[in-house]
Order: C-alpha cells, then sequence, then structure tokens
C-alpha cells in the first residue's frame, strides 16, 4: 500500500504545483497523524464507523423488505379472509375438486419451492396444455398464455380477472419463499428454456407484483417481461417497493390485462 | 446437490448434439502458496461471479443438458457451491478425482474464460496470482454495452452494479467494475483495469489501479492499490508474488471481521455452567491434573487443567471458566501449546493458526482427546479446513456421548 495525493478537495483557483504540494501536506498531516497510538486509534474508529454504518444500510434494507413483506401479507390475509373464504367454497361447489393448487416454481438463485394458488383451471388442465400448445399467444419466450384458455373454470375466470386465484401466495410470502414485491416466480419448463440473460431474473426474491404486472401484465411480451424484471432488480430499493405495491392495487381492481 | 446419473457413453468432450460435456477443473492447490485461498482456482472469482459459473453460463448458451465434472482440488467445495446447479438448471454429475490425470483426455480445461486465449500458463505461486489477474481482465475487457444485465453501464465507460453508491468527487477512468452494494467514498480514484467486488468499501482518497478489490474489504483512507489485489485483511502483491496480512483495521480489513471468539450468550451460558459444576467436581473429585499453557482464541495464552480420570466432562469442568472469560469456545479443535503448534504440517499451519480451540472438537468423538494423540492432528486438521464446517453440528449432536466418554488407552496424556 503506498500513499496516494487527494486533489479533488483542492481549490480549483491554485495551479496544480500548489495543488500537489496541498495534498502532499494533507498526507503527511494524515500519516504522521496516524503514526501514534492515539491517531491509529481514532482512524480505526472512523474506519469501524464507516463499516458499521454502510452495513447498517445493507442489512436494514434487506431487513426493511422482509419486515414490509411480513406486515402486507399477514394484513392482507386477515382483510381479505372473507374473499378468500367465498372464493374456496366457489371453486369447491363449481366442480367439487381440490380447492388450491400447488405448483412447483423456480425461486431465488434457482431453488425451487410450492407456490400456492386457487385452483381456476379444470382438474386435467396439465393434460390439455399439450393439445392447445399450437393456440400459444406468448410469441418470443417461453411462457404458454391463451386469451380464452378452454381450461378455465368460470369461476376461475373471475378470480383470474381480480387476481384472487393468487392470494394464497401471502403464504409463500410469510414463509419466505417469496416477497411482496419482485419478478414473477416462473415453472422450471420456463426456466430450462431460459438463456443467460433471462437467468438474471433468478437474481431477486419472487415476488407478487412487480414492474410488469403494474405495466400492462400479460400484454407485454416476454422480453420486455425479462427487461423489465432485470430493471426492478437494479433500481430495487425501499421506496420503489412501496410505489409499485400502491400501483398494483388500481391494477387488480380493474383487471388490466389479466386473463 | 442433485447428483444425476447417465449412461457412460465414450464420446468427445463435447458430442455431436451437445448434450453432454465433459470439463476439468484444474489442480493447482501446490500453486497456490501465496494467498493460501480456502477455494479451489475454479470457485476464484473472476469478475462478477466464480470461473466455474462462466463455464455453466457457456454451457446454457451451448444448449449443453449434462455436465460431467472432473474435480482433483477439493471437490466437496465445489459441490457445494454448485447447489445442484439449479440457477443453471443443467444437470451436472461431479467427478472427484485423485488428479488431473485422470479425467478423460477429451476434456475441457476450465482454467481460462470459455471461448478465450488462455493467457500462458502459470508455474509458479507468483504467476498464479498474475494469471489469476489476467483473466480479470479478461472479463472486463470482453463486456459487451449491448448485452442485458444486472451492472449498469456508466457514463464514463466502466460497469456499476445495483445499489451501489459513487461519491460524485470520485473519479473513474474506463474499463472498471464495481460490483453491487459498494460505496466508493470521495477523492476515490477508480481504473483503469480495476474490479471492486460487491460489498466493499472504499473510504476516502482510495486509489485502485490495475488491481482488484474482493468481496467485503474495506480500504482505509489515503490508500492506493496498484498491481494487486485486496482481500479482508490480506493484500496480495502481482509484481512481487507476495502477500501481506495487514494489522491496522484502518489501512484495510474485512467489512464484517469474524470474530473468533464465542458469543455472549455461549459466555453466559459457560459461566453458569461452572458456577453449578465446578465445586461439585472439585468436592467430589481427587484425580491429579496436569496444568498446560495453550493458545486461546485470539492468541493469547490460556493456562488449562488436562489429564485425570473421569468422565470428560468432570476433566474439562475448569476449562468453562475460559468459555466465560472469551478465550474458548465450545466447540472448535483441541487447544494446542506452541511446541503442538509447532509440529502441525506446513500446509496445515494456516488452518490451524485460523481456528477456535474449543471445549468439545470432533476428535472427541472419535476417542482422542489430547492433541498428543497420534490420530488427533487428523480430525483437527479436518475441523480446521472449510470442508469441516459441518463438524460443529456433528459435535453438537454427539455432547453426550463426548461428555460421558471416559479416557482410554488411545488418550495417553
Amino acid at each position: 500500500m503506498k500513499s496516494q495525493l487527494p486533489s479533488a478537495s483542492a481549490s480549483p483557483l491554485l495551479d496544480s504545483r500548489e495543488r500537489d504540494l496541498a495534498a502532499d501536506r494533507l498526507l503527511f498531516k494524515y500519516w504522521t497523524g496516524v503514526a501514534t497510538p492515539i491517531g491509529r486509534a481514532q482512524m480505526a474508529l472512523r474506519g469501524w464507523r464507516r463499516r458499521i454504518v454502510w452495513q447498517g444500510v445493507v442489512v436494514g434494507s434487506l431487513l426493511l423488505k422482509r419486515l414490509i413483506d411480513l406486515v402486507v401479507a399477514s394484513a392482507a390475509l386477515l382483510a381479505l379472509s372473507p374473499l378468500l373464504l367465498l372464493a374456496a367454497v366457489l371453486v369447491k361447489l363449481e366442480d367439487r375438486g381440490p380447492v388450491f393448487f400447488c405448483q412447483r416454481r423456480i425461486g431465488l438463485r434457482g431453488r425451487i419451492f410450492a407456490m400456492w394458488k386457487f385452483r381456476s383451471m379444470r382438474r386435467d388442465a396439465e393434460t390439455l396444455k399439450a393439445n392447445l400448445m399450437q393456440h400459444n399467444e406468448m410469441t418470443g419466450g417461453v411462457i404458454f398464455k391463451m386469451k380464452n384458455d378452454p381450461r378455465i373454470t368460470r369461476v376461475g375466470r373471475w378470480l383470474r380477472k381480480f387476481s384472487i386465484d393468487e392470494m394464497p401466495q401471502l403464504w409463500n410470502v410469510l414463509k419466505g419463499d417469496m416477497s411482496v414485491v419482485g419478478p414473477r416466480p416462473p415453472v422450471p419448463f420456463e426456466v430450462e428454456q431460459y438463456t443467460v440473460e433471462d437467468r438474471q431474473r433468478l437474481l431477486a426474491r419472487p415476488g407478487l407484483t412487480c414492474f410488469w404486472q403494474v405495466g400492462g401484465r400479460s400484454q407485454i411480451d416476454f422480453a420486455g417481461q425479462v427487461r423489465l424484471d432485470v430493471a426492478y432488480i437494479r433500481a430495487e430499493s425501499f421506496a420503489l417497493d412501496l410505489r409499485l405495491l400502491l400501483q398494483t392495487i388500481p391494477a387488480v381492481l380493474l383487471g388490466k390485462g389479466a386473463y | 446437490m442433485s447428483v444425476s446419473f447417465l449412461e457412460d457413453t465414450a464420446q468427445p468432450a463435447t458430442d455431436s448434439a451437445q448434450r453432454t460435456w465433459r470439463l476439468l477443473a484444474p489442480d493447482w492447490a501446490d500453486l497456490d502458496t501465496v494467498w493460501r485461498n480456502d477455494s479451489p482456482f475454479v470457485l476464484w472469482p473472476v469478475g462478477n461471479q466464480p470461473l466455474l459459473a462462466h463455464w455453466m453460463d457457456e454451457a446454457v448458451r451451448r444448449g449443453v443438458e449434462v455436465m460431467e465434472l472432473y474435480v482433483a482440488d477439493r471437490p466437496a467445495e465445489v459441490r457445494g457451491w454448485l447447489e445442484g446447479a439449479a440457477y443453471w438448471s443443467r444437470r451436472v454429475r461431479l467427478i472427484p478425482i485423485g488428479a488431473e490425470a485422470q479425467a478423460p483426455a477429451e476434456a475441457d480445461r476450465m482454467d481460462h474464460l470459455p471461448g478465450r486465449q488462455a493467457p500462458p500458463l502459470p508455474d509458479t505461486a507468483a504467476a498464479l496470482l498474475s494469471y489469476w489477474f489476467e483473466l480479470q481482465k479478461q472479463w472486463l475487457g470482453q463486456r459487451s454495452p449491448e448485452a442485458m444485465t444486472i451492472d449498469q453501464l456508466h457514463p464514463s465507460g466502466g460497469w456499476v452494479g445495483p445499489q451501489a453508491q459513487i461519491h460524485p468527487l470520485a473519479r473513474l477512468t474506463a474499463p472498471f467494475w464495481i460490483g453491487a452494494r459498494v460505496q466508493v467514498g470521495p477523492g476515490c480514484e477508480i481504473g483503469p483495469n480495476a474490479l471492486i467486488a460487491e460489498g466493499a468499501i472504499l473510504h476516502r482518497n482510495v486509489s485502485v489501479e490495475e488491481a482488484c478489490v474482493l468481496p467485503r474489504t474495506y480500504l482505509g483512507r489515503n490508500t492506493r492499490l496498484f498491481r494487486g489485489a485486496a482481500a479482508g485483511s490480506v493484500l496480495l502483491d502481482f509484481c512481487r508474488g507476495c502477500r501481506a496480512d495487514i494489522e491496522d483495521s484502518f489501512i484495510m480489513s474485512p467489512v464484517i471481521e469474524r470474530s473468533l471468539r464465542p458469543r455472549p450468550l455461549a459466555r453466559l451460558v459457560a459461566l453458569i455452567c461452572w458456577v453449578l459444576l465446578f465445586p461439585l467436581v472439585r468436592l467430589f473429585s481427587r484425580s491429579p491434573q496436569d496444568r498446560r499453557t495453550v493458545r486461546g482464541c485470539s492468541g493469547e495464552s490460556i493456562q488449562l487443567r488436562t489429564g485425570g480420570t473421569g468422565p470428560l466432562w468432570c476433566r474439562r469442568v475448569s476449562w468453562l471458566r475460559q468459555i466465560a472469560a472469551g478465550r474458548l469456545r465450545w466447540v472448535g479443535i483441541l487447544p494446542r501449546g506452541k511446541d503442538e503448534l509447532a509440529q502441525v504440517p506446513a500446509e496445515l499451519a494456516h488452518a490451524f493458526h485460523d481456528a477456535s480451540p474449543g471445549l468439545f472438537s470432533l476428535a472427541d468423538i472419535h476417542g482422542c482427546h489430547e492433541p498428543s494423540d497420534p490420530e488427533e492432528w487428523i480430525h483437527a486438521a479436518f475441523q480446521a479446513s472449510a470442508a469441516g464446517e459441518n463438524a460443529r453440528s456433528v459435535v453438537l449432536q454427539n455432547l453426550w456421548k463426548i461428555a460421558w466418554s471416559q479416557r482410554t488407552n488411545s488418550s495417553p496424556a
């Protein structure tokens, strides 16, 4: 390690020679200061303070996100419990099948977890999917989507319209598999076909809502979804999460892009 | 890690359908005598991820479905890092081998970045460090502005990761890469050819040129890093091929210093146990014990009573006071004196120096209760190495058995 000349903080009015001299004086003062036990202790304390403050910011932001997840998910589960109960009864009454649908999804850094939803499709939906692949409306990507998917039940269409089918995922949020705000978790089949660039969306904990759920949901093509997910990971912050959370409410109530 | 099995087909490294890819991790453990990294070379960072991750990315680009990794250097660590290769959704079959020569001749060597010309291979410890930095520079040079990455292109031409904080008075010169959650203070000069890995802190007036700062490293005020690497408190010099361990934390240090001392709760529990048990044992036990001077958690000398007869917890009950004082841990390698540390093989000395001594150890499970036992050093070496991370849980699971184990013939002292 060598000493280095600080020059940015010097006055622009000084010529370069004077600036160098001023910087040298500062450096001399610094290194003679730390040569004494008190000076070393002072600098060690300042370094420790800088490390603690920055670690506090980094760890604090992670803890804050987890806190939001816990508070929002608990509050939403409590507040929406009558609606969720009604939805469960309707799903059960329609075809006597299971109320919930559990699917393997890919989470943070490729980890597989079980994601919960209200069942909105017929019980034989997976077997019918192979016959419907030719009608995939999701171009340029690996996701299967159809606007008038015949596998969706009547109750399911209503549940999907207002995203009520996604509400059981609040349990996944409480468990820590998911976050309230984050890229949607893909299914393993999709991820197998991802490129290296697409895989970057796995670098964030998956969530209930993100940029493309607020912006247009299924109307956005796959490449656009990946771009928006990467943009979210770049800009992830407490303020952004709060903004996306608030913007999700009108998007859900208007059923924008949901089918 | 999920290990997949495939039919053993005698095919080239990448068969015609690009389905199976055979790769060989270089075994350069003998060359790494300067840095003495805990990880094998394939897990050394090259840019934003370890070298192995670049090869995994390449497997995705090539559409390879199954990978066979032949690893001679610390395969357990490579397996642990891959975590089943879930991020890349590839099936990976890791095959531990004794030496590089045992790998199939057609296997591709992972000693360079995929698709790039390998720099001249290293033959000395100093050359290994320079070689590693050459790979870093290659990675920096090959980044395309068109590629979609989590890092963003800075107006000055370098790359900056998410949540990085760069002071407006910092001067950045391309090419450079600043990772996620890095803090760059005022007056800092970054680049050219500078790599600052995630979580690093550059305090003020720090210069990093032709150098790299490893994850979660703090560089103090008025310091200059040139043709070297800063890894916690270890400074690596690429020019001279040597290292320096910096003791002054205000010059450079890990952002989070790993404490070798026991936690406050563990110390409190030890104090309570000592207060309750020590008088009882002194009252009823008359077996004579020796006093030995050993090395504590932070290198200080401590006096311990050893030997004697009866169950192990009775013989070591006085050690609880040292745990309460923060000089010994509950679980660690058996405490050693200066003479015993001098007898440790040279290649293990570093690991033994860094490992904390403890009341109970992995060696105790195997009936070795003193460092003088001929086989004790084998268990201690495993516990002190990175592979022995789970030794703590193994010891805790067998705590009852260890605590009541009697002195045997194999524990002479």
